[in-house]
């Protein structure tokens, strides 16, 4: 029905006369319709082929395909994000390489402001019930107003505090979740040769078990993080770090894998030859359990352990030490973490392929709950999901 | 392909080598050039589109019919659509044109689409030398291009 171009040189176009013995006159074209196809590549295939000919270059520089590589609601997240004066751009490659190089802090995603929204409807049940005690005190006018703003000052404090308030006040909200939905932030960029979206969860975005004990887990800052907070671990032994995220945050039909990125103080200590869990699943199931390492040396000096020629004394009695602890998985040694780019650590936590239908919560985690032996030393910038390389 | 229905208003398309189409109206007003002119009444009996010769205008007409045609299903129009681009690229080029002339975007897209198949992947070289394209840039020029899109150049098909 179709295909029926059997004879060779069709009629030339009108314009295209600069008949260079090739079947195909590219020239002929419009740059919007050489922009058109390039929009239906990728970012990468763009900026590749703007080197073919000036004719490319300007259309690869063009507004119209740059607008089909940023996300569909990158208004809103540029508005929503907390530095908004710099993000200003002359053009909208201009604003892609940016949201690509500089993550944008946003605010939390729109399932805790809701739970902050509920959190409030409870604040206003207690401040009520609050008033009307205040009524049969029998306070009047500018006393009894008084009154009130004084317990509601109690509730305008920063992000825990505040938190704390009205878990006190409201129906049994997490202080935990509400303070996520009060302080909570996290960062979006978008992945360079492909245009797809990555986030990190900032550590007050994750629940960490004892987090907010002082003596197990400090909260600092460094300048290296792209938060202002970044979690560090002083000591547990139960290490517990678990994330969420919505699906409909992500891409349709693409593989995404999470990451937690952090660092190691020069006194870490726990995880030379003790793996900790990873699992990565949705709706809190589907995930399988992985073994890895945090520390780079620990997965090698594994493979010491499983090729015996190699053992020195000391690792062999190491190792045979750790295999009577039971902590050795032999036959799945896990993977190792690696170097980033940008100088932090990342260790992988799992994959999910987003088949687009299924709109649930991908829950991260990594657990160290089993060799239970005293860790320490770990710093957290935050957890990372972004569209799997390759 | 003339059908005489007395119901059925017909509009005469004529091309840039004078051959007069005449076409169910719903048909042709899928290209919203065409359907601009009816509705400003500026086309009187016969919509001269100099444009587009009648070798493009036979296709063109295949592929409004297959798609004003609304008991064809999604997969089939799909599969149409596939088998529709299967053709030389200077022929896809020459629709492109006239797609872009008419303001049928679907066509447009699917056309665009082949082409950007075509081209993805590959090196700008490649491209070059097998679209004819003269390279009109400097060496420095060139070098500079590179250079800021470094990245760009991992990954690409071998030539």
């Amino acid at each position: 029905m179709s295909g029926n171009g059997e004879n060779g040189n069709l009629p030339k176009k009108k314009k295209g006369e600069n008949g260079c013995g090739g079947v195909v006159d590219f020239f002929v074209l419009p740059e919007g319709c050489i922009a058109n196809a390039l929009s239906l590549m990728s970012p990468r295939d763009v900026c590749r082929l703007s080197l073919v000919a000036s004719i490319f270059r300007s259309a690869a520089e063009s507004d119209a395909v740059w607008e089909r590589f940023l996300p569909s609601d990158y208004e809103v997240i540029v508005a929503r994000s907390v530095d908004r004066s710099a993000l200003t751009f002359e053009s909208k490659k201009e604003l892609y390489l940016h949201l690509c190089d500089h993550p944008v802090i946003i605010e939390g995603g729109t399932k805790k402001l809701s739970t902050l929204r509920v959190a409030i409807k409870g604040f206003h049940a207690w401040a009520t019930r609050a008033a009307g005690a205040l009524r049969s005190k029998k306070l009047r006018g500018r006393e009894r107003k008084r009154a009130i703003e004084r317990l509601c000052s109690e509730w305008v404090g920063d992000g825990l505090k505040k938190s704390k308030l009205i878990y006190e006040r409201s129906n049994g909200i997490k202080p935990l979740e509400v303070a996520v939905a009060v302080t909570g932030r996290q960062s979006f960029s978008l992945q360079k040769w492909s245009g797809k979206r990555c986030y990190m969860l900032a550590p007050r975005h994750l629940s960490i078990v004892w987090g907010n004990t002082p003596r197990y887990w400090r909260w600092t800052s460094l300048p290296e993080s792209r938060f202002s907070e970044v979690a560090e671990l002083i000591v547990v032994c139960w290490l517990e770090i678990r994330g969420k995220i919505n699906t409909s945050m992500l891409y349709p039909n693409t593989t995404y894998a999470a990451y937690l990125v952090f660092k190691l103080t020069a006194g870490a200590h726990g995880f030379e030859y003790q793996p900790v869990e990873v699992s990565v699943g949705i709706n809190g199931g589907g995930g399988e359990t992985r073994t890895v390492y945090l520390d780079p040396d620990g997965g090698r000096r594994q493979i010491y352990e499983i090729i015996p020629r190699r053992i020195g004394l000391f690792n062999h009695q190491l190792a045979s030490l750790l295999r009577q602890l039971g902590t050795v998985p032999r036959e799945n040694r896990g993977q190792y973490s690696k170097l980033r780019g940008d100088g932090w650590m990342e260790i992988e936590l799992g994959q999910y392929v987003n088949n687009g239908g299924q709109d649930g919560e991908l829950e991260m985690s990594l657990m160290e709950v089993k060799g239970g032996n005293a860790k320490g030393g770990l710093i957290i910038q935050g957890l990372e999901i972004r569209p799997k390389d390759g | 392909m003339a059908t005489t229905t007395t119901e059925t208003k017909m509009l005469t398309l004529c091309t840039s080598d004078k051959q007069q189409f005449q076409i169910e109206e719903t048909i042709a007003l899928q290209a919203v050039t065409i359907r601009n002119m009816v509705e400003d009444e500026c086309a009187s009996n016969v919509i001269p589109l100099p444009n587009v010769n009648s070798k493009i205008m036979i296709q063109i007409i295949e592929y409004l019919k297959k798609h004003v045609d609304s008991s064809v299903s999604k997969e089939d129009m799909e599969k149409f659509d596939s088998a529709f681009v299967e053709k030389k690229l200077s022929e896809i080029f020459d629709i492109i044109l006239a797609a872009n002339y008419l303001n049928i975007k679907n066509l447009l897209d699917i056309c665009c689409q082949r082409v950007a198949d075509v081209m993805k992947n590959k090196s700008p070289e490649w491209v070059r030398r097998t679209f004819n394209i003269v390279n009109d840039f400097t060496a420095e020029e060139e070098a500079k291009i590179r250079k800021e899109h470094e990245w760009a150049f991992e990954g690409v098909d071998e030539d």
